[in-house]
């Protein structure tokens, strides 16, 4: 499981991963009593997973820094209602999940044609892997599926989450989010053989 | 999730290879959005918190008191307060954005957490002012002022007095701004021309009342903007954009309604749909939850059919039937529904989707 949110510690004062995850616990208790400033420090060590998501999901990292934004002001609002301060990290994702499916859905409204080249093009001009031309076609090719396969897909292979998971983190049931991620496999490879066939034929 | 194929592991691949920076500006900014806010409590949290430091019956009054002004608290409005001396002001709007003659319905708050069981302020108005400005212009007015100006109010601790909007002055007739004065004065409630407006609420006016007495200066403001033109509501699913549109909110007896619902296939090339007896696309007007559907779209299960193309919307205007609704006024809500095959006897996809829009016939 990949986990690249990690809580910035203070000063180095505690290093163990033990005495990181208590005192994440206690920020998280903090925050729920009120405390803005703990508040801050949980957002500022989730951020570039919760961005990371978020770009990945809806292929614009303007979009991206909005959708984020507005999982956090509801963070913020709900957390004195969080009920597991110890899943503090997959209640987010549920917070920014939703962020993402809105302003997707905005999205797909409002430059549906548009948006699979801009945003393949802005992510490759950015990516330090661009010279890999599958990786190219599969990042161009996840920007093609809806956004609720992207959810998926992006939970479970970029932030490690289990089918289990990712169910609780969308509120869904996991035959859903089974056939979603089926089906958005389904899509990518037809996707890939399409453009192949296409490149294959200009090539001829 | 260890992925189950080898097209799997390239997928994973490629989303894991590269992490975007971070914008630099992102973490002050929520920091900055979220300062002010005030988080939401769950209500059970509170009444066992009450009810554990200060029981009774009469405390119970209390914290049905503040559950109530909680629930009054907009969850997504504009807020913000403003504390001093054991005192806070607090101010919130249910919306940060209204349409041109909607009831604007701001609620202000004055809470006393000092030491004593119960302390007596002063104020020129009762208790609490109102004011509006438009976006950098000068404030409209401090409202309801009281005939016994600067009679004293009694605030018991931690008992929040709330006050809903309420307005009372004068203008002189050579005022430039006449004109809106006059309409303002004549509503009791509070609605604002389009464009951006602050209001406020004060809890003093500085040396209006006795120097002796304890006048309390406290004052907070919130912003919202006031929206003229076409507004629309919609409702979408993976495939499809439900949008009601009007072009305005507020009408009068006679008028002409310009409202329309559309429906869009936002998928890749065509869709054929069809629709049970309630049709492609049904408009209602419904009053205090009291409907009256205009008219269906269709009649009869599945007869109704059709291909939709990508991007291109079906259309209906509202009402259907103008003879079927005569409004008479008040408030109603504009309601569209689709209810693509409602019934195993139809094919294509079913889609339910409902949206609304509030509008006002007036006399």
């Amino acid at each position: 499981m990949v986990r690249r949110a990690v809580l910035r510690e203070p000063l180095g004062q505690f290093a163990a991963p033990y005495h990181a995850t208590q005192m994440k616990t206690d920020l998280v208790r903090r925050a729920m009593a009120g405390d803005h400033d703990a508040f801050v420090r949980i957002v500022d060590g989730a951020l570039p997973g919760l961005f990371a998501s978020a770009v990945s999901i809806l292929r614009d990292r303007s979009v991206a820094e909005e959708a984020v934004q507005e999982a956090m002001i509801k963070a913020w609002r709900s957390f004195p209602t969080l009920r597991d301060p110890e899943r503090v990290d997959a209640w987010l994702y549920r917070l920014l999940v939703r962020s993402c499916i809105d302003q997707g859905r905005r999205l797909t409204r409002i430059r549906r044609q548009t948006e699979r080249l801009e945003a393949g093009a802005e992510l490759r001009s950015e990516d330090s892997t661009a010279a890999v031309p599958e990786r190219d076609e599969l990042i161009s090719a996840i920007g093609h599926l809806t956004v609720e396969q992207r959810v998926v897909v992006v939970l479970v292979y970029e932030r490690g989450y289990t089918l289990t998971q990712a169910a609780a983190i969308l509120s869904t049931p996991l035959g859903t989010v089974k056939s979603r991620l089926n089906r958005a496999l389904e899509a990518l490879r037809a996707d890939l053989r399409v453009d192949r066939a296409v490149a294959e034929e200009a090539g001829a | 999730m260890t992925p189950s194929d080898e097209f799997a592991v390239r997928v994973a691949a490629a989303l894991r290879a590269g992490e975007p920076a971070v914008p630099d500006a992102l973490l002050p900014s929520i920091a900055a959005r979220t300062a002010h806010l005030r988080q939401q409590r769950h209500p059970g949290l509170m009444s066992f918190t009450r009810i554990a430091l200060q029981g009774g019956a009469a405390l119970a009054v209390g914290w049905l008191a503040i559950t109530m002004l909680q629930g009054m608290r907009p969850s997504t409005g504009p807020f913000d307060s403003a504390t001093r001396d054991d005192f806070t002001l607090t101010l919130s709007v249910p919306r940060d954005t209204y349409r041109v003659g909607e009831v604007i319905e701001p609620v202000a708050t004055l809470t006393y957490r000092g030491p004593e069981d119960d302390v007596e302020i002063v104020s020129p108005f009762g208790p609490l002012g109102f004011g509006v400005a438009r976006d950098g212009g000068p404030r409209v007015n401090p409202a309801s002022w009281r005939i016994n100006a600067c009679e004293p109010t009694t605030m018991r601790r931690n008992v929040a007095l709330t006050q809903p909007f309420a307005k009372s002055f004068g203008f002189s007739s050579s005022d430039p701004d006449h004109a809106f004065l006059n309409d303002f004065a004549a509503d009791p409630t509070l609605r604002l021309p389009a464009g951006i407006w602050r209001l406020w609420v004060t809890s003093g006016q500085p040396g209006y009342c006795d120097p002796g007495s304890r006048e309390l200066l406290l004052e907070t403001s919130v912003q919202i903007e006031v929206l003229d033109g076409p507004i629309t509501a919609t409702a979408s699913s993976d495939q499809f954009v439900l949008a009601l549109t009007t072009q305005q909110t507020v009408f009068h007896m006679g008028d002409e309604f310009d409202v329309t619902a559309t429906i869009t296939y936002i998928g890749a090339g065509s869709q054929e749909i069809s629709a049970g007896a309630t049709g492609f696309l049904a408009t209602a007007a419904a009053p205090d939850d009291r409907g009256v559907v205009t008219g269906p779209f269709s009649r009869d299960t599945c007869v109704w059919r059709a291909v939709l193309r990508e991007g291109v919307p079906l259309a209906v205007a509202f009402p259907l039937d103008r003879s079927v609704w005569e409004p008479s006024p008040g408030r109603w809500d504009l309601v569209a529904v689709t209810d693509f095959a409602a019934n195993n006897e139809c094919s294509g996809p079913r889609v339910k989707l409902r949206t609304v829009v509030s509008i006002e016939i007036r006399p």
